[in-house]
């Protein structure tokens, strides 16, 4: 889970510098093109796992053996 | 008025009593009084009667309604120790004393407010509320871990704002009482659970907290079973504890003070809206630059092909050099010169082969193109064979930059009814019948103007 997290927090900033990398007229087109291809494959994973994040909301409680579970939790959902 | 009246003077009971009440209401308008209430009493019309007392004195207040809805204390029992505020008055009907309270308060909170004074003093000499202990909080949490009463409209306020902002996102509960004996135990449990678990209930944030109440109701926050476990968590926390105005150590200690647990909901994570149209914002960035290098490339490439002839040819490495690397412009040059004198000395030939037999003077020129090549090659044989060898990966990069391959990328040309490019929207028309070309295939559109 952690992992997750910082993954998303690293390829957003890689994908900000990647922009303005390529926004320098100084970067040969080669790079340029690599750095394009990366930027492009990076930011599809991305949407792609934000679209992906389907969780549910988890309350845990106390088993028999005073070990804590989680079930679901439901919410009353006024909107 | 007492001082002038008339000795001699007869009054009627009801005189006296509305002078009596006249007065006290003028001379003791705004009074304070501490005292135990007793003799409690909520009328059936709303207002509520007690006797406030001491030891030696005893005194009848009446709060109205309308007062006791707006009281700082709405809820008064026998035997609490509270300091009204009022006006002195008469009853008329019994000629009674009364106070007509417009509040109360209980006394002890004055003890209250300086018990919370000292304990954030203590804590801050400890440094607990240093501002370099304070954690950013994981811009995009992959769980959220909240720490309340599970009945509270604290937790159903959480919970719904973050389903709104970013659907999906998951929320672990720890259920725990959030006020009255045992409080502080069992959200001190709580935080320590989310920093032991490893479990698939780990998370990357926490919020703490409860929706308003008394200062009495919020204490567990400023006990020290809270505070220290908020202190020892790795997980970053979030105080989100009563009213904006409320203040709880476990506020001061925490990474993160939200002003109610609903703003804690939406300091916890962005919206996801927010995060794909940052995510698409980038990429339109990216496909605009690139878009702005295959057009300079393309133009490049252009020239070349109308000059096919010369596109091999040495000397176009000075305009082609201009578009390569430093390093590469740097070796160019180094053999620029000499090739401008072959060059010079190749134009001339060509010139005056112009004037004869066109196939002589083409096998003419061919021999002696030849000839210059085997000279440069002989003296410049390696560096023209590397120079060479990169302007051919320059060529290979820009074939790759055709039209075609463009259109294999993702884009599109969009062509107007007489078939003409359209590089600008303002040139369609409404329900102009538009065709778009993909890599493969094309399909055709009528045009919406809004």
């Amino acid at each position: 889970m952690k992992k997750e997290t910082l993954d998303f927090e690293a390829a957003l900033k890689r994908l900000e510098a990647i922009v303005q990398k390529l926004e320098d007229p100084d970067v040969p087109l080669q790079e340029g093109f690599a750095l394009y291809e990366e930027g492009m494959k990076l930011s599809s994973q991305m949407k792609k796992e934000l679209g992906e994040i389907e969780k549910k909301v988890k309350i845990l409680q106390s088993d028999a053996k005073g070990n804590l579970q989680a079930t679901d939790f439901e919410a009353p959902d006024n909107e | 008025m007492v001082n002038s009246l008339p000795e001699e003077k007869i009054f009627k009971v009801s005189e006296l009593v509305q002078l009596l009440k006249l007065t006290l209401e003028t001379q003791f308008a705004s009074i304070q009084v501490l005292g135990e209430a007793s003799g409690v009493v909520v009328a059936s019309s709303g207002h509520l009667y007690f006797t406030l007392k001491d030891s030696a004195g005893a005194m009848k207040v009446v709060m109205f309604r309308g007062q006791l809805l707006k009281s700082t204390l709405k809820k008064l029992e026998n035997g609490q120790q509270i300091i009204v505020r009022g006006v002195l008055s008469v009853y008329p009907a019994r000629g009674e004393m009364q106070i007509i309270a417009s509040d109360m308060r209980l006394q002890g909170i004055g003890d209250i407010f300086l018990a919370l004074e000292n304990l954030k003093k203590a804590y801050a000499e400890k440094g607990y509320f240093d501002p370099q202990r304070k954690r950013p909080l994981p811009l995009l949490p992959g769980r959220i871990g909240v720490v309340t009463s599970p009945t509270g409209a604290a937790l159903r306020d959480i919970v719904r704002i973050l389903r709104r902002r970013f659907p999906g996102i998951a929320i672990v509960i720890y259920p725990a009482k959030v006020q009255g004996e045992g409080a502080a135990a069992e959200i001190a449990a709580g935080i320590e659970y989310f920093n032991r678990t490893d479990s698939d209930h780990a998370v990357d944030v926490l919020i703490v907290g409860r929706g308003g109440g008394s200062y009495e109701d919020l204490w567990a926050f400023n006990e020290a079973p809270v505070v220290e476990a908020i202190f020892r968590s790795r997980i970053p926390v979030i105080s989100a504890v009563g009213h904006e105005t409320d203040f709880t150590i476990a506020d001061f200690v925490a990474d993160l003070r939200a002003a109610t647990p609903s703003a804690a909901a939406e300091l916890v994570v962005g919206k996801k809206d927010e995060f794909l149209n940052r995510i698409d914002f980038f990429r339109h960035a990216l496909m605009r630059h690139m878009e702005m290098r295959l057009h300079e490339k393309k133009s490049s490439l252009e020239g070349l092909r109308t000059d096919s002839a010369l596109a091999e040819f040495p000397g176009h490495a000075q305009e082609l050099a201009q578009r390569l690397d430093s390093g590469e412009f740097a070796l160019v040059r180094l053999f620029q010169q000499s090739l401008n004198r072959k060059l010079e000395k190749w134009h001339r030939t060509a010139q005056s082969f112009a004037a004869f037999d066109m196939g002589a003077a083409l096998k003419n020129r061919n021999l002696q193109l030849q000839n210059l090549r085997m000279q440069v090659h002989s003296r410049f044989g390696e560096k023209l064979q590397q120079g060479r060898e990169k302007i051919g990966v320059l060529n290979s990069k820009l074939a790759s930059m055709n039209p075609e391959n463009v259109l294999a990328k993702g884009y599109s040309i969009t062509t107007d009814h007489a078939q003409r490019v359209v590089k600008d929207s303002s040139v369609l028309a409404a329900e102009e019948k538009i065709s778009i070309r993909f890599a493969r295939g094309r399909a055709f559109a009528k045009v919406i103007k809004e």
